[in-house]
This record gives C-alpha cells, sequence and structure tokens, in this order.
C-alpha cells in the first residue's frame, strides 16, 4: 500500500459513490471496480502538474510577528525631515486602526534609525538597511517586492491568511495544497516539514493549524521537525525493540487495517496506513536528516556561528537546504518574534541579527549547488508596520503598530526574476502607488512557478470546489524571468 | 469496451436526450390537435398527458446529464430554461385538465408557443445557429468574401504558373490536421461555436459571426492568428485556457501556412490528437508494471507535466538496480527527462544505462560516488541539458568528456574536486553558466550618510552648530589624555577639548602654559 496513485484511488466520497449510479453498484463490491472510483472527474488534483513547472520546491520563510519594512527594505529618507511630526490625514484616509493604537492622541512619524546602502542588482540598484549587510550582498539574486498587502490586520488572521490563502481557519495550507497536487520525490521525509525558530522580540502564538491539512487528506498537514533529541516525537522506538518486530507488528496491523478499508471505504484508514508506513521509513531518513556532521566547515562558516545550536534560524535555514535536496516539496521555516509594539529598534537588531546571515547563506548555498533555479526561497512576514510610532517617540527608541495596507516580501530563485525591486509606496510607506501585489496574487504565481494553474488545483468538500487562491489572484507575470 | 464501472453514467445517459426530447413534441402537437379539431376524447387525452409528463421529465433529466457532461455554446442556457418552463407546464396542464377544464387550452396554446424557441434553441446547439438561415445567406457570404481571398480559391488553380509557390487553399492540407485536432470539436462541421467552422478551406473563409477570420493582405492580422497568440489568460484566447493548446511546431505550421511561407505537412505523429497517440498513460501496461517494480524498489515516479508525457525518476535510498528494475527503467525510457540519483554510489555500467536514456535531459548525480571519475560513462547521454556534480569526486578527462556533450548547456561543478584533478595541467576553458562554486555577494554602491534627525523638538542650534563645534584636538592638552566630548572651550576662535573639568579649569586659567599640546 505505498504506491501513491493506487492510494488516491481508495478515496471514496459519498459524492462519487452516487455519482456511479445504480448500474455499477453491484459491480462497488469488488476490488477490480476501484478503477472506476477515479472516474472522468475534473475536479480531481492530479499527482502532476498542470505544465511543466520551473520550480520543483518552495522554502518559506515566515517572520511571524510582522517585521518592519520600513526599517528592512522600504527606504524613506525623506521621513528624517518629518521626525514626530503628525501622519497627515489624507494618507491614513481615516483607516481602521488596532485596539493598541486606536486610542493615540497623535501619531507621530518615527522615521528609520537604520541606515541604508544601495547594493548593485539588476537595475539602479536595491536599498537595504544596515540591519540586514548579508542580505543586501544577495540583492541581485532577489525579487523585491515592497507592495505587498494583506486583507487581515491582526496576526492569527493574517498568519491564517499568508499560510491558507483565506483569514479564517479550516482551510488546508499552502504546503498541503503542494502534497496533495504534486505529491512527494522522496517518500522516506513528509513532502511538508516546519521549522520553527524563537525570536527575541515580542512573540505571538504560532497554533499547528497554520500548516494543518484543513480539508485534505491528514498525511498532507506539516510535520513539524523539532530542535534536539528527538526531532520527531514519537518516532523512535521504545528501547529494547527490534527493527523487525516494529516490521512484523506493522505488517499485522496494516493487514487489519486493509481489511477494515475494504469493507468500510474510511479514506482515513488509509491515511493511517501511509502515515504509519512514512514513520517507520522516517525512523531511518530523520536521523540521517538532521546530522549536521557531514556539512564541511566552509558550509557551517557561511550560514554564521548559531548554526551549530539545533533550532536556530541558522541551524533550520541549513536544514532547510538539506530538506531541499532530498525532494521535500515545501519547506516552512517560522521565525517568532518580530511582533515590535514597543523598543522596536533593540527588538529587531536582535531579530535581524539571527536571521540575515543564515538567509543570505541559504540562498547562496542553493545556488552553488545548481538548486537555487529548481527553488523558491519566498521571505516575509504576515503585514508590515506602521510609520507612525506606538507609544513614545524618541530618537533613540519607538514601537510600530500592525499595518496590512503595504509591506515587503522577497522571494530568490524558481524562475523568478532574480535583481529586481517591484512596486512602490508613497512617500510615508503606507500606501501602495505603484503595482500592488496581494497574497492571492503571491500565492498564484508561486503556484504558476510550481506548474499549477492556480484555477485548476481543486478540492471539493461540503458542495463546493475550493482553491488556495479562493476567487482571485492573478499570476504577477512581471515577476518572472 | 471500457468496463462498466469506468463508463461515465451521466455522459451515457445524457446522450439519449436528442432521441426523447421528439416524444413530448409529439404528444403536444397530438394533443393540440385533439382540441383543435375538437374531437371528445377525455380519458384519451389524460392519458396521453400522463405520458407528455413522464416523457417531458425524461427529456429534462437526459437534457440536464448532457449539460452537466460535456459543454455546450450558448444558447444553451436558454434551451435550458425554456425547457424546464415547458416541463412545469406540462404538470400543469394535467392538472388543468382535471380541474381547470377552461384553463386547459390556453395552457396548451401557451406550450405550443413556448415549443418553438426551445426547439430552435435545441437545433442551433446540434445544428448551428445559422442552420436555418443558411439557405438564404450562403449566397451572400461568398459574395461578400475579399476579391483577394477568392482568387485563391481552388477553383482558380487553373490560372496559377505552374512553378507559383501553391495557393493557401492548395497547402491547406498541410494545416488541416492541426486545426481538425485542436480547434475542430467546437468549430467543425457540426458543432460550430461562433459561427465558425475550420474543417475545410471554404468554412475557414467563410469565417465567422464576428467577420472573417483570415486577412489575405495582413496575414498578421487574421484573427485566426491573433487569438492564438493572446495571452492564455485572455478570454479571447484560443482555444480555451482549458483545453490542448497547440505545441510550438504546430504554431510554427500554421504561422508557415498563414504567411505564405514554404513548409511540409507535419509527421503524422507530431500532430498528436489525443486519440490517435494517447499520452504515455501510467495506469495502463506496461507502465503500468515498470512503474511498479520501481516504485517497489523505492524509486519515486513522477509525471513532469500533465499529459504523463515526460516522467522523472527519484532514487531515495535505494540499492543499485537489478535487471528487472533496469528494464523496467527501459520500458519507461521514451518519457524519462530527469533523473534524481543523489548520493550513493553510481557504477559505472549503470550511469551508462541512464546515459543513454533517449530523452533525459536533467541528471543529478550530486554526492554520488563514481566509479570512473573521469564520467567516460556519461558519453552516450546525447540529450542532457543540465548534470550535477555537487560534491561528488570527479577526476582528470571528465571536463572534457562534459565539454564534449553536444546539448549540454550547464554543470553544477561545485566541491566536486576538479580544480584539485586538474591541478598542474592546463584547464579547459568552462562556458560561464557552469556552476564551479560559491558565487560572491553583490556590492554596496553607496551608503547613506549616518542618520541625523531635523526636528522642531530639538534646539536649532545643536543641529546647525555641532560641526563647527567639535574640537580641533583629540588629545587633551592638559594630560595627554583623549578628550570627553562634554569638556569643551573656544580659545583663539578655536574648539578645544578636555578630559575632565578639572583640565579644562586648568587651561582657562593660563593658556599659554599649554600652547605647546595644542595642534597647530
Amino acid at each position: 500500500m505505498t504506491d501513491p496513485l493506487s492510494e488516491r484511488r481508495l478515496w471514496l466520497t459519498r459524492r462519487r459513490f452516487l455519482g456511479l449510479g445504480a448500474a455499477s453498484l453491484g459491480a462497488c463490491m469488488g476490488k477490480a471496480a476501484f478503477a472506476g472510483l477515479r472516474a472522468p472527474d475534473a475536479d480531481d488534483a492530479l499527482l502532476a502538474p498542470h505544465f511543466a513547472p520551473q520550480a520543483k520546491r518552495i522554502i518559506s520563510l515566515h517572520m511571524e510577528g510582522a517585521p518592519s519594512q520600513l526599517d528592512l527594505f522600504d527606504y524613506k529618507p525623506g521621513l528624517r525631515q518629518r521626525f514626530d511630526q503628525d501622519l497627515p490625514d489624507s494618507i491614513r484616509q481615516g483607516q481602521r486602526l488596532t485596539g493598541m493604537t486606536s486610542g493615540q492622541a497623535r501619531f507621530p512619524v518615527a522615521p528609520s534609525l537604520f541606515r541604508f546602502t544601495r547594493y548593485a542588482n539588476r537595475q539602479d540598484g536595491a536599498w537595504v538597511s544596515e540591519l540586514m549587510p548579508y542580505t543586501g550582498g544577495i540583492a541581485d539574486r532577489l525579487t523585491l517586492v515592497r507592495s505587498m498587502h494583506t486583507d487581515a490586520i491582526n496576526h492569527e488572521p493574517a498568519i491564517t491568511f499568508f499560510q491558507t490563502g483565506h483569514p479564517q481557519p479550516g482551510r488546508p495550507s499552502f504546503g498541503s495544497w503542494m502534497s496533495y497536487g504534486l505529491g512527494s520525490l522522496n517518500r522516506n521525509l513528509p513532502s511538508f516539514v516546519v521549522l520553527i525558530s524563537q525570536g527575541f522580540g515580542n512573540t505571538q502564538a504560532l497554533s499547528e493549524r497554520f500548516w494543518g491539512s484543513g480539508f485534505l487528506d491528514g498525511q498532507h498537514a506539516g510535520c513539524k521537525i523539532r530542535a534536539g533529541a528527538d526531532p520527531v516525537l514519537f518516532l523512535k522506538d521504545p528501547a529494547g525493540m527490534q527493527r523487525q518486530d516494529r516490521r512484523a507488528m506493522l505488517d499485522l496491523v496494516q493487514a487489519l487495517n486493509e481489511q477494515e478499508q475494504r469493507e468500510h471505504f474510511d479514506p482515513n484508514i488509509a491515511t493511517r496506513m501511509t502515515q504509519a508506513e512514512m514513520a517507520y521509513r522516517m525512523q531511518m531518513s530523520v536521523p540521517e536528516l538532521v546530522d549536521l556532521s557531514q556539512e564541511d566547515e566552509a558550509t557551517l562558516e557561511m550560514y554564521g556561528p548559531d548554526v551549530r545550536k539545533p533550532g536556530t534560524f541558522a541551524a533550520n535555514c541549513l536544514l532547510a537546504r538539506r530538506l531541499a535536496e532530498r525532494g521535500v516539496r515545501y519547506i516552512q521555516l517560522f521565525m517568532r518574534g518580530w511582533d515590535a509594539h514597543a523598543n522596536l529598534p533593540k527588538e529587531i537588531r536582535d531579530q535581524s541579527r539571527a536571521v540575515d546571515q543564515p538567509q543570505a547563506a541559504l540562498v547562496r548555498d542553493l545556488e552553488r549547488l545548481g538548486l537555487l533555479d529548481e527553488t523558491l526561497v519566498v521571505w516575509g512576514g504576515e503585514f508590515g508596520r506602521t510609520v507612525y510610532s506606538q507609544g513614545t517617540l524618541t530618537h533613540e527608541n519607538y514601537g510600530r503598530d500592525h499595518h496590512p495596507r503595504a509591506f515587503t516580501v522577497w522571494v530568490a530563485g524558481g524562475g523568478f526574476q532574480p535583481g529586481i525591486v517591484y512596486g512602490e509606496t508613497d512617500d510615508f510607506g503606507y500606501n501602495i502607488v505603484d503595482r500592488p501585489v496581494s497574497v492571492h496574487d503571491l500565492h498564484a504565481t508561486l503556484l504558476h512557478q510550481m506548474g499549477i494553474d492556480h484555477e485548476r488545483l481543486i478540492f471539493r468538500h461540503q458542495g463546493r470546489k475550493y482553491r488556495l487562491t479562493d476567487v482571485s489572484g492573478h499570476v504577477m507575470k512581471d515577476l518572472l524571468a | 469496451m471500457p468496463p462498466l464501472a469506468a463508463v461515465n453514467w451521466m455522459d451515457a445517459i445524457g446522450r439519449w436526450h436528442p432521441l426523447l426530447l421528439h416524444m413530448p413534441i409529439g404528444l403536444l402537437v397530438a394533443l393540440a390537435w385533439l382540441r383543435v379539431m375538437r374531437i371528445e376524447a377525455r380519458r384519451a387525452e389524460r392519458s396521453l398527458l400522463w405520458l407528455l409528463v413522464l416523457s417531458t421529465w425524461g427529456a429534462g433529466v437526459t437534457g440536464w446529464l448532457l449539460h452537466e457532461s460535456s459543454a455546450y455554446p450558448d444558447p444553451v442556457h436558454l434551451h435550458e430554461y425554456l425547457g424546464i418552463a415547458l416541463l412545469g407546464l406540462s404538470m400543469g396542464l394535467l392538472w388543468m385538465h382535471r380541474f381547470r377544464q377552461p384553463w386547459y387550452a390556453k395552457g396548451l396554446a401557451l406550450a405550443m408557443v413556448l415549443l418553438v424557441p426551445t426547439a430552435h434553441f435545441g437545433a442551433s446547439l446540434t445544428h448551428g445557429p445559422e442552420f436555418l438561415w443558411e439557405p438564404w445567406q450562403a449566397q451572400e457570404k461568398i459574395d461578400e468574401v475579399p476579391e483577394s481571398v477568392v482568387s485563391q480559391d481552388p477553383a482558380d488553380e487553373g490560372f496559377a504558373p505552374e512553378n507559383a509557390t501553391p495557393s493557401p487553399a492548395q497547402r491547406f492540407a498541410h494545416v488541416a490536421p492541426i486545426l481538425e485536432a485542436r480547434c475542430a470539436r467546437c468549430h467543425g462541421e457540426r458543432k460550430r461555436k461562433g459561427g465558425l467552422a475550420l474543417h475545410s478551406f471554404e468554412a475557414l473563409q467563410r469565417g465567422g459571426d464576428s467577420g472573417p477570420v483570415l486577412d489575405a493582405l495582413d496575414p498578421a492580422q487574421s484573427e485566426l492568428w491573433l487569438r492564438l497568440q493572446l495571452p492564455l489568460e485572455d478570454e479571447d484566447h484560443m482555444p480555451p485556457k482549458n483545453k490542448r493548446q497547440l505545441s510550438a511546431a504546430e504554431q510554427e505550421q500554421l504561422r508557415a501556412w498563414l504567411f505564405g511561407e514554404p513548409s511540409t505537412p507535419l509527421a503524422p505523429s507530431s500532430v498528436a490528437t489525443p486519440s490517435q497517440a494517447p499520452p504515455l498513460d501510467l495506469e495502463s501496461e506496461p507502465y503500468s508494471s515498470a512503474r511498479g517494480v520501481l516504485e517497489r524498489a523505492g524509486v519515486v515516479v513522477v509525471p513532469a507535466a500533465e499529459e504523463h508525457h515526460q516522467l522523472m525518476l527519484a532514487w531515495d535510498g535505494a540499492e543499485p538496480l537489478d535487471a528487472d528494475q533496469q528494464a523496467a527503467v527501459q520500458t519507461l525510457a521514451p518519457a524519462v527527462v530527469e533523473v534524481r540519483f543523489v548520493g550513493r554510489p553510481v557504477p559505472s555500467p549503470w550511469l551508462e544505462t541512464l546515459a543513454s536514456l533517449p530523452a533525459l535531459q536533467r541528471l543529478d548525480l550530486s554526492r554520488c560516488e563514481l566509479e570512473h571519475t573521469d564520467l567516460r560513462a556519461l558519453q552516450p547521454a546525447a540529450s542532457l541539458l543540465e548534470v550535477r556534480l555537487a560534491r561528488t569526486s570527479i577526476g582528470r578527462g571528465a571536463l572534457e568528456r562534459l565539454l564534449d556533450l553536444p546539448q549540454l548547456d550547464r554543470a553544477v561543478l561545485t566541491g566536486s574536486g576538479w580544480r584539485e584533478a586538474y591541478a598542474g595541467t592546463s584547464l579547459p576553458e568552462l562556458p560561464p553558466q557552469w556552476i564551479v562554486g560559491v558565487r560572491e555577494p553583490t556590492t554596496a554602491l553607496e551608503q547613506e550618510p549616518p542618520v541625523v534627525f531635523e526636528s522642531d523638538r530639538e534646539p536649532e542650534t545643536t543641529a546647525q552648530d555641532s560641526p563647527n563645534l567639535s574640537a580641533v584636538n583629540t588629545l587633551c592638552p592638559v594630560t595627554g589624555r583623549p578628550i570627553d566630548g562634554d569638556y569643551r572651550m573656544v580659545f583663539e576662535e578655536q574648539v578645544i577639548g578636555f578630559c575632565c573639568a578639572q583640565c579644562l579649569g586648568r587651561f582657562a586659567k593660563d593658556p599659554e602654559a599649554y600652547r605647546s599640546a595644542l595642534p597647530d
């Protein structure tokens, strides 16, 4: 029961069952009839791309808590002259604010404290702040989108939106859609893996459902790989158990499961069976995966000193590259701690120091192994931060509130156009004035590079069709090489 | 015949619609006839009405199934709504016949009226919207054809010099299979969406409802060509986004025909219609068992595109293959475009097997242990575009071997030890797109000056005067220690800094004593 195509065939839903019609009901009882269960059904996603793909996998670096675009990538030197001036009403346009700043008497403009440097790219250069010198050094590999916008203003719905294409919980995450639509390139590892790094700033909750499979089959949910002695919980055999004993036990349980499956057509049984086999194989593949001793000194050095400390962003970036090499479809990194409502300068310094060198190293490492062309590296938070200060504004300190109207995201590799800066915000970095990109647009474009037409990757659930991009999203051809 | 369970039942049942629908038509006419001729037959009428209701339901349900299982052009909705209205009315007639005698005749008249457009729209779907008017319009249409096109009609062949290039009409045979395979399902003899049919040159010349599709004076402006060139996302793009698109070769063929360039008909195999050359179906034999053999050996077989023409094979933790498995690879060989064989020993015969796959474009051998480091086994890989050898160890001769591969565009040699292998000998020149190591970071072009805030809160003087207030010396003239910015005084129009308050005091009392310690 390890053949993914026949596993897919075992999917029997009420709709499909009824769709067979009375005439073939009798035939349903035998296993031979299963061939018919996959009758011409356009809704069925394929374990194949819709067209020749540019990219084979995605590494998503999600900066949880939302980093300040104004202190990292969206260079607004004009604001330096407007220190502590009130944000003009013509800019805010009465926008609804969060409860954290809506009570403030005034909204003083807080220019960035950090110096920016212009790095050579394939246009007239990209301005990156002193907080991210290494990332500046790969500006010629990046597609820097300064005109992202989102619908939600609070972390929970905004992360849910970014991860699942809908602000309310319950939909499958991006990685689950990938796993469902494209399958895995390595049957010894899950096709969707999640790695989490703790940050240094104000931290927000990180729910497991951000990488859940929603209404898709449970095997498509993200698998969390943890730092420390037990990377995947409950994977190890108890002390004293032999591998052949485990095999014998699995074979017996699988036989019983298969019998049950034949009688009840319950897709959850199929899931359980696949997962048990996957876990058995992962007992061998995971220890090899997390063993960084095979990496040479030069590589480790590239990722910076933190790389030797499991669980850090540096270690997870290196792990992400190892997962990419091993054919995992979707690798989701979370870096927590970007939610700087107060003490932004201090927090963002620590946060940036932790991510800058490793993320640049990841891109350059993939590049040197020839993998960058077929790997999409996506960096961004769930929204941006306000130009006005939350709390007291001084020359040394300020805070920034949530800002969904404009933020910066970058993508490297996977056929995105390298070395460009795309889109523009107004002088306050508040509203987008040129070429906006929505979260749906980004999703549609990423799917397109994976060889998937976002309008055709569909799952029917509760009587309607669902897509990652819901009812919108345009492939942004301008971003592509 | 496919197994029963594989039949699309919706479609199979739906196709009875064109037969069933004639029953209610006949019955309605018969019922109307009885009334018009004032034939008293109440019991017969009741009985016929029951038959009418049943047959209308039959026609309705099959019609709906037919519509659900395949797409139809636009009047289908009008046809559907009118049909549903007729179904309702026929049930109403049964009821009126029983309870509301006076209404029955009016209802019957209404049904007869409704029947006409329903039937008309239905017939438009099968015969084309022009079907009824065609005998009247055909003459005008031909008159409208531009002269330049008319002169290229096959009838005019005799006038062309014998050695002239064949006319588009003669050369129509070159593109007919393409149009037949890609367009005729909707724009053919039977179904004519938008009034356009492309099954013959005459039909093509006639164009569609919105005008001619060929422009003889400026072929590039031909609607046929323009629609094809629109972006796929555009709603006017043809063929529609969800249908099979023309391949590059087919487009080129069509272009050559349109622009009157010499061309030869494509080989039949390259104009594949779904029925002529089925895509390599992983679930049919012998591919299915070959796939099974490989997957049991731990090889992932992935379609590289929807139609399964192209496959990628990925080895993960598998042992080198036995004879059965090698045979399975050979079975799938015509479709294999990519092989990932990462991080394990590669015996030379096995590498030769991979290299001789006829369609292989990408080969990933990263972290592999090669038996022969000069890569001589790669020689047969004529179609190879990219090979990855990162973190392997290749030896002398390998670079020449790679450079010899005719199609090879890129090799990844990072960490492959090629520099060491070639130490002391002349290195062959490597193409710039080859990856041989980590690339340098991009350069910083300029840096903004240190951040200085100009603010109305700050006293004006600090920002304005601070440059003038910086000390000219770096060491305290009294003690020789580094100065502290807080202790400064103006002396002979220069700012002098001190290390502490005491020194400042001493200097102020007797500046001359320390003059020698001041910078010039």
